[in-house]
């Protein structure tokens, strides 16, 4: 525990997380509903321009979602379920100092977490011809070769992207323990915006041709295009983090029992998400040995979450500092807030099955345009295939 | 997710790691299946429903444990889904709801 002075009367509830969490809930929705129509459109862009027809998706998509894994595998558990709770509850904890923990937190998960991506980084780079072949080894003979090219060069812009994400991740958290969440909501849409706006120049200059290989000059508009974005994304909680969250501090000491804590916390975190991530990147070479079927996986997949992230995500994201003050406290209370908090959820499960449901033919014929215009079976089977558990995937 | 956020505000972290492991290997086990078996496009429409099917049953399980836990007895928080089992057998009355 970093020392502090504890605030008289035991907990309290710290005066910067908002009073109404229905309310935040709502602003928050409507910036979640901004983010998620555009990332909408920069998946149906993709789906467009890069097709189904050939491992142009493919290997796109694929290579896309390398450095999303790994930072989910190795990194995201342990902020999302130690780092905020952490850090509303010191805040909630301690007088005149909080300020001052939230630092070197930051600071911690900065240089800790970043030196543990940084060699991980380091490997995947090195290893990214096998990478390549791991993802692409059951495509077609004649198509492997120009696919793992491709593949091994959008790596190399790629794989940086994890510093990104970390650093966008402790200043969401830094943020949301503040009770200020707009950053964290509209974030993803400044990286939907630049990524759609390089899908559109990419159409430009293909016309409509989704064959291998790629000009230089397009593998660049794809691997650049596609890492600005995320460094644009970063940048907008950075930005609001100068002025509204604590400075990063000097991180806590390698032996301290401070950081074996905080270790200690995380494990089980780690251990939750990760697995998580084990199927996709099980399933990524699978998809790929047919052209086109990871883009179907992918747009199919966002397509089951919209309704979740439009209407669930803000109360699960709002929730937590104030599903954190009564367990102490009270048990009732907390009982009542926790399972308002999952029939919510559970209702807008409902809702997206039945809609999902209703509407998959519809769905299919509509996304399936531009070059993936002949993709409409394998979207509704896909549709079909995830509807099945639609309502309960809500509640995990 | 509204599960995990809760089951860490009540110190319980190893019921969500613990059902994510197992729906991740029956994920997996079930991929390698469809990869066997199926073709075409129902082959994708196939992964899907692996997918959801093991998501929706390890959530199930899930929250079966939740309401087990915290509200069968909030002194079991901490100890996990099996401990919670336990008591109420022990007891000899059903686990409660919660909501």
């Amino acid at each position: 525990m970093i020392p502090g002075r504890l605030r008289p009367g035991g907990p309290q509830v710290a005066p910067t997380v908002p009073s109404s969490p229905n309310a935040e809930a709502a602003r928050f929705s409507v910036l979640v509903a901004a983010s998620r129509a555009t990332g909408f459109v920069r998946m149906l862009a993709g789906f467009a321009v890069l097709g189904t027809s050939t491992q142009l998706g493919n290997v796109v998509q694929s290579a896309n979602l390398v450095p999303t894994l790994l930072f989910e595998l190795l990194a995201a558990g342990a902020l999302g379920a130690v780092f905020i709770p952490m850090l509303v509850d010191e805040e909630r904890r301690f007088a005149g100092v909080a300020g001052e923990f939230r630092s070197r937190l930051a600071g911690t998960v900065l240089v800790y977490l970043g030196g543990a991506l940084a060699l991980v980084v380091v490997v995947a780079l090195a290893a990214r011809s096998g990478l390549s072949d791991y993802l692409l080894g059951n495509v077609a003979p004649g198509d492997r070769r120009q696919a793992q090219l491709l593949s091994t060069y959008l790596l190399w812009w790629f794989l940086p992207q994890v510093f990104a994400y970390l650093a966008n991740a402790v200043a969401v958290a830094l943020l949301n323990a503040r009770g200020r969440f707009w950053a964290g909501a509209v974030c993803p849409l400044v990286n939907n915006v630049v990524v759609s706006v390089s899908l559109g120049a990419l159409a430009l200059l293909r016309a409509g041709d989704v064959s291998l290989p790629l000009s230089d000059g397009e593998k660049l508009l794809i691997g650049g295009g596609f890492t600005a974005g995320v460094v644009a994304m970063a940048a907008v909680p950075l930005w609001d983090a100068v002025g509204h969250a604590a400075p990063i501090g000097r991180p806590l000491p390698p032996r301290s029992d401070e950081l074996g804590r905080l270790a200690r916390a995380a494990w089980w975190a780690v251990l939750f998400l990760a697995p998580a991530q084990v199927p996709m990147l099980a399933i990524l070479p699978l998809t790929n040995s047919v052209d086109g079927h990871t883009q179907v996986w992918i747009l199919t997949w966002q397509i089951l979450l919209l309704p979740h992230a439009l209407l669930a995500s803000p109360i699960y994201t709002t929730r937590p500092p104030p599903c954190r003050r009564p367990i102490n406290v009270d048990a009732e209370a907390f009982g009542e807030l926790a399972g308002s908090s999952v029939r919510s959820v559970l209702t807008t499960g409902a809702l997206s099955g039945v809609l999902l449901a209703a509407l998959s033919p519809q769905v299919a014929q509509a996304v399936s345009i531009g070059a993936a215009a002949d993709s409409t079976g394998a979207v509704a089977a896909a549709v079909a295939g995830l509807r099945s558990g639609s309502r309960p995937t809500r509640c995990g | 997710m509204t599960l995990v956020r809760v089951s860490y505000a009540t110190s319980d972290a190893r019921t969500p790691a613990l059902t994510a492991v197992v729906v991740a290997v029956a994920a997996v086990v079930g991929f390698r299946l469809v990869d066997v078996l199926v073709e075409g496009d129902g082959r994708v429409g196939a992964f899907a429903l692996v997918w959801s099917t093991t998501i929706a049953a390890g959530a199930a399980v899930w929250r079966c444990a939740c309401a087990t836990c915290w509200a069968a007895d909030p002194s079991c928080r901490g100890r996990g889904f099996a401990g919670a089992v336990w008591r109420s057998l022990r007891r000899g009355r059903p686990p409660q709801r919660w909501d």
